[in-house]
């Protein structure tokens, strides 16, 4: 049995549940939703030498054995933000219930013995960007001369320098708040006193072609993406025309690596930034351990879906 | 030179900081609060490795490279230099706080005691599910654990009687307890992969000494003298290795 | 209610009480029955014979529970009701009967089967908090205390502490004409830090026994500490601190004499909690099971007389380790009048008390971990109705001498009160900080509404911890700062000294005006030699934000743990319970860390800090709100339809949320 946890109507849950019907696996969706008609419960038996992991799951009745369940697929939002849960007062039983429902399922999938795409924990390292980029440099691939501070006078001899040698600036969140990419003008650094009380994170920017690398087990997908913008998610807003996604190829040594990053991370499920230099080699920008592929699969027809079904069911390593 | 950072009341880490300095170590004490209001923090990551360096108000700068150790007792992220920022703001800051903290942390040029982890800046944090599944795991006996536990349930039970250990690379630290169940708090140790843990076990009337609770932000006196002397031959070896 | 910090090996002391056992009877109203000034008598001309032999029969005596006669009882009654902002509980009903304990049982069930009689139960006798086996040092002080308050986190900025140290920048802010009467069973009012301010035991009979009175000298100490250099510093030591022991009057008669010292606006603390029906009201050494007090009659009728009155009643949640909210409560003990609800559903019935929750201390705090910061403490009883949490470790006190020992008790302290014992008292702390603020701005006095409300919407929010989510509510710990924005409204706070250093700030800001000219001008420059000097014009040029960097570093300097405070670490005796008990643990070299502990007192840096803080209000950071989508929201609309605006949601979405952790 798969679960698949989430909102079943976003895209890329939606496209994963289409995969999967495809090849007839047995799955249930965890909507969260419908986290009232869902119920969890889990047990770490006092075996000495086994601490097995019991309990089952709930979801409109129906009652799953936590042991009979050997994959699940995790999209999960914030459960504080659901539209019923958002409007309660902090102490309502229904809010309480509602996390407590989501605690038990993030920390079983944790432990869970089956495949899980990914487990929460190791999710966390997109936490911290430059905290990644160490595991990313580790791996062999390049990563953006950066500086974080909050020192004006550090900035802007960082800044100047760079574009003494005709770089250009950009910044962007050093956590994994999502901020647009920016290029730093001329003007931003009249804002420069704004990050005495909060270091932020300047990066010389890498000229080149945007790659977006999708690892699912060991299969790998590779999406070439043209687009003028510094932060091609935000292409038509910042240059006034879409991006355009082609499907590529990888070198063989860039392939293995984006392998060894997404396991050396525990993410059998990432979505990779890549940028390719002029020079052939690449930069690596961090690693999206619950990625959007679909925009991905829409715009170049890469079977990711199929092929995170098949993980899932353990057709596939 | 070693660091501890850690909140200036952490008795445990400064009581550690007196044994090395006994022992001869060259240890600086640095606040966490005094890292993350420091007015001067500079940052660099490329290629090569990070590079960097933190003004202290007392004039004392730290550079993550020229670290050889560190013991990081980063219980919380002291905001209170934030605190009346606006709260979209506020909130972000203390992410962007977290996440260069966490990098930091992790850049540090000698071995990190405990590493930090995303998800626990001390490292040393882990849910009851995990802790008594990989305790059992290790051999060590327990109550078992249930996630819909009412009261009443033995394992919800406030202990009577409690004892700690700490397990510091590979050994046990503290007072006496049975053979088997040191071997036990290693393995956990290992599993749970943290070099530092501090172990709790509660007395059973029937079934003796069975887990607690674990926690890598261990007091160093319950290993006493003998935790300090081994905690810093590890620095020592590590300092002569590189 | 106050625990062992470290359990070992050792077993429990057997639990001590002070009392027997109480056995309460409520008689019909309609028969005015009197039992006082030498009368047994229903004044409806009710038989009362049968009454009177079956009492005679068990060796037992009976007498109004409120007061000396019933009808000095309902005029106590109609003086306050006029005053009242909720209608009164007649308490001239409630009597208690006194007879050999064995008897008790017996004896209530034929109490209850009288036609007089409404109600007739059996409360189990307040206990002392099975405690803190702390220990006093056997050896003896230095010739004068040394400054304990760096070690009282819980005084400091949220979201460690309470900001008590804010709360003094402010007028009244230290409890001024503001009484607060605790409700245990004894004191040790010589204590040496307890000098100022102190009404002493104004009823009721202090119960013998060292450790009662460490208990209440402990809880104290944390709210009523002298304002001086030695010792601990209470949160609140303008307000005037008075006893009322339970020993002798039981809990219920105690609350009512307390209520009566007491005026709207001032403070009473329950330090107190009692057996429950968990295990059918036993007495435990491990005080599973036990519970906040308002939960029977005649405690919950005297809390609601006085909470009616507008005095603010803190209520310790007890140690019990239970579920509040368990249906179990629902259900009444043996002999509970036919009304009767359970309070502890407000839905039920509202005895209008704060009740308090014992919180973990940030991790680290004295050398130790509890647990996540703000997590509930594994005994500490949880449920809807606690209204906020306090310390319930770690709690750097008078009494007990484990942090300085010796022979004479009035120099004791502790580094370690525990239990939603020594939780209460930083909540009751926090209230009468508000109260002195109100009264010192003229404003009225905040209602125990008002102030449920504000402790329940601002603060430090509770944290989950490993089996003790944060759906097992004990609250948020107050921070005195937010109460104040709530209670008064923002920025009504400001002290003189603060308009003072706002006024220095909008001279920074003006300065800082001037830095962005300079800026400006650098940006034209293009020689760079040029550019260097301007930019240490610019250096100089950054008054805006020297006054920042001064009172950061004003802070952290004024934390310096001195050479002193590691000679009193010396005093801590890390080592009693261990294997070491090493003389030269802290000898030697003294160590230099710098930024230490809290400063006490400094009033300029606070105010600095206020500044600050002020300013910090008005940056921004270097990106922008609008440089930071949303997501989260954007994952609902996402499946909307396939319109322009979710194609673009879906990008945004692009490798959204993080998975919810929180």
């Amino acid at each position: 049995m798969i679960v698949v946890a989430g909102i079943p109507g976003e895209r890329p849950t939606e496209l994963l549940i289409e995969a999967l019907d495809e090849i007839g696996a047995n799955y249930r969706c965890f909507d969260q939703r419908r986290h009232e008609a869902t119920g969890l419960s889990l047990a770490i038996s006092n075996d000495v030498g086994g601490g097995a992991i019991g309990g089952e799951l709930v979801i409109d009745g129906e009652r799953m054995a936590l042991s009979d369940i050997t994959a699940v697929f995790l999209r999960i939002m914030d459960d504080n933000l659901l539209p019923d849960i958002a409007t309660l007062p902090p102490g309502d039983p229904r809010r309480s219930r509602c996390r407590q429902l989501h605690e038990t399922f993030l920390r079983w999938t944790d432990i869970s013995p089956g495949r899980v795409l990914n487990r929460p924990t190791d999710m966390a390292s997109n936490q911290s960007k430059p905290y990644q980029a160490h595991v990313i440099r580790e791996i062999g691939f390049s990563i953006p001369e950066t500086l974080i501070t909050n020192d004006p006078d550090a900035a802007r001899d960082f800044i100047e320098t760079v574009w003494n040698t005709g770089g250009r600036v950009i910044y962007k969140s050093i956590s994994g708040v999502r901020s647009v990419v920016q290029t730093l003008r001329t003007d931003d650094l009249k804002r420069l006193d704004r990050i005495r009380w909060c270091p932020t994170q300047f990066q010389r920017y890498v000229a080149g072609t945007d790659i977006r690398v999708h690892v699912v087990g060991h299969s790998v997908f590779a999406a070439r993406i043209e687009s003028e913008a510094t932060d091609y998610r935000y292409a038509a807003r910042q240059s006034g025309a879409d991006a355009v996604l082609s499907p590529t190829e990888l070198d063989t040594t860039t392939r293995a690596r984006c392998i060894a990053l997404a396991e050396r991370l525990r993410l059998p499920l990432s979505g990779i930034d890549l940028r390719e230099m002029p020079s052939g080699d690449h930069a690596c920008f961090e690693v999206n351990p619950s990625p959007a592929y679909s925009y991905y699969q829409d715009r170049t027809g890469h079977p990711i879906a199929a092929a995170i079904a098949r993980y899932l069911a353990g057709e596939s390593d | 030179m070693i660091v501890i950072l850690c909140h200036p009341f952490d008795e445990a880490a400064l009581w550690l900081c007196h044994q090395f300095r006994l022992l001869g170590l060259d240890v600086e004490p640095v606040a966490v609060e005094a890292l993350v209001y420091s007015r001067k923090i500079v940052h660099r990551l490329g290629d090569l490795g990070d590079t960097g360096e933190i003004h202290l108000s007392d004039g004392r700068v730290l550079r993550p490279e020229s670290i050889r150790g560190l013991i990081n007792r980063v219980c919380f992220l002291p905001l209170a230099h934030i605190e009346r920022a606006t709260p979209g703001d506020r909130t972000y800051a203390s992410e962007e706080l977290n996440a260069f903290l966490l990098a930091w942390l992790d850049s540090v040029a000698g071995p990190v005691i405990n590493p930090a982890q995303p998800l626990s800046l001390d490292g040393g944090a882990f849910p009851s599910p995990t802790l008594f599944h990989l305790a059992a795991v290790a051999g060590l006996p327990t109550e078992g654990w249930r996630s819909d536990a009412r009261p009443g349930d033995p394992a919800l039970a406030v202990p009577r009687a409690t004892q700690d250990v700490v397990v510091f690379d590979s050994r046990t630290f503290g007072p006496l307890i049975p053979r088997g169940l040191q071997a036990g708090c290693r393995q956990l140790a290992l599993l749970l992969g943290v070099p530092l843990l501090q172990i709790t076990f509660r007395h059973s009337d029937d079934r003796g000494w069975l887990f607690h609770a674990a926690h890598g932000l261990a007091d160093f006196r319950v290993g006493g003298r003998p935790l300090a002397a081994a905690i810093a031959t590890t620095f020592r070896r590590r300092a002569a290795a590189a | 209610m106050a625990r062992r910090t470290r359990t070992r090996q050792t077993a429990s002391p057997a639990p001590r009480t002070g009392n027997p056992p109480e056995l309460v009877v409520v008689t019909r109203r309609q028969a005015a029955f009197r039992a006082s000034a030498g009368r047994f008598v229903s004044e409806a001309g009710e038989k009362v014979t049968d009454l009177e032999k079956l009492l005679a029969r068990h060796g037992a005596t009976i007498a109004p529970l409120f007061g000396a006669t019933e009808e000095r009882v309902l005029a106590s009654l109609t003086r306050h009701a006029e005053f009242a902002q909720a209608p009164m509980e007649d308490l001239s009903v409630y009597y208690r009967v006194d007879a050999p304990v064995e008897r008790l049982t017996e004896l209530r069930e034929r109490l209850a089967a009288s036609e007089l009689v409404e109600a007739a139960y059996i409360k189990p006798a307040v206990e002392l908090p099975a405690i803190n086996e702390m220990t006093p040092s056997p050896e003896e002080p230095p010739p004068a205390t040394p400054d304990f308050s760096a070690r009282q986190i819980y005084l400091d900025a949220p979201p460690a502490g309470i900001d008590a140290r804010w709360a003094w920048t402010q007028a009244g802010g230290r409890g001024r004409d503001i009484r607060i009467i605790d409700i245990e069973g004894a004191w040790r009012f010589t204590h040496e830090d307890l000098t100022q301010n102190q009404g002493g035991v104004v009823a009721g009979t202090q119960i013998s026994g060292v450790d009662w009175r460490n208990h209440g000298t402990a809880v104290l100490g944390e709210y009523s500490g002298d304002l001086n250099s030695i010792g601990v510093l209470g949160i609140a030591s303008d307000a005037v601190a008075s006893a009322v022991s339970h020993g002798s009057i039981g809990s219920a008669a105690a609350i009512n004499q307390a209520a009566g010292r007491l005026r709207a606006g001032d403070v009473m603390l329950l330090e107190m909690h009692r057996p429950g029906p968990r295990f059918n009201f036993a007495s435990r050494s491990d005080q599973r099971g036990y519970i906040a007090v308002e939960w029977w009659p005649d405690d919950y009728a005297a809390i609601r007389n006085a909470t009616s009155r507008g005095i603010i009643v803190v209520e310790a949640a007890g140690n019990g380790a239970e579920n509040l909210d368990d249906a179990l409560y629902q259900t009444p003990a043996a002999g509970f009048p036919a009304g009767w609800s359970n309070s502890f559903r407000r839905s039920n019935r509202d005895s209008g008390a704060i009740v308090v929750g014992a919180g973990a201390p940030p991790p680290g705090t004295h050398g130790r971990n509890h647990g996540p910061d703000r997590s509930r403490l594994d005994f500490s009883n949880w449920g809807a109705l606690i209204d906020a949490q306090g310390w319930g470790r770690e709690v750097t006190t008078c009494g007990y001498g484990d942090l300085q020992g010796g022979s004479n008790e009035d120099l004791w302290y502790t580094d370690t009160f525990s239990g939603t014992s020594s939780a209460s008292p930083i909540v009751t702390g926090a209230i009468a900080a508000i109260q002195g603020m109100a009264k010192a701005r003229g404003r009225p006095v905040l209602t125990p509404a008002q102030v449920r409300n504000c402790l329940r919407s601002t603060g430090s929010p509770q944290q989950d911890a490993p089996g003790r989510p944060v759906s097992q509510r004990i609250g948020n710990r107050p921070d005195i700062r937010a109460l104040a924005a709530c209670a008064f409204g923002k920025g009504k706070e400001i002290s003189k000294e603060v308009v003072k250093e706002t006024k220095e700030s909008f001279k920074d800001n003006k300065d800082s005006k001037d830095r962005k000219d300079i800026i400006k001008e650098k940006e034209a420059a293009k020689d760079n030699k040029d550019r260097k000097d301007v930019a240490k014009e610019g250096k100089e040029g950054k008054e805006g934000f020297k006054d920042l960097k001064d009172a950061i570093k004003e802070t952290k300097e004024g934390k310096e743990l001195k050479e002193k405070e590691f000679k009193e670490g010396k005093e801590i005796k890390e080592f009693k319970e261990g294997k070491e008990k090493d003389k030269d643990i802290f000898e030697g070299k003294p160590l230099e860390v710098r930024p230490g502990g809290a400063e006490a007192g400094g009033g300029q840096t606070e105010d600095r800090l206020a500044a600050l803080e002020q300013a910090v209000q008005q940056l921004v950071h270097f990106i922008g709100q609008e440089l930071r989508p949303d997501l989260s929201r954007s994952a609902l609309q996402g499946q909307v339809a396939a319109s322009g605006q979710a194609a673009k949601d879906e990008k945004d979405l692009k490798d959204s949320e993080k998975p919810s952790e929180s």
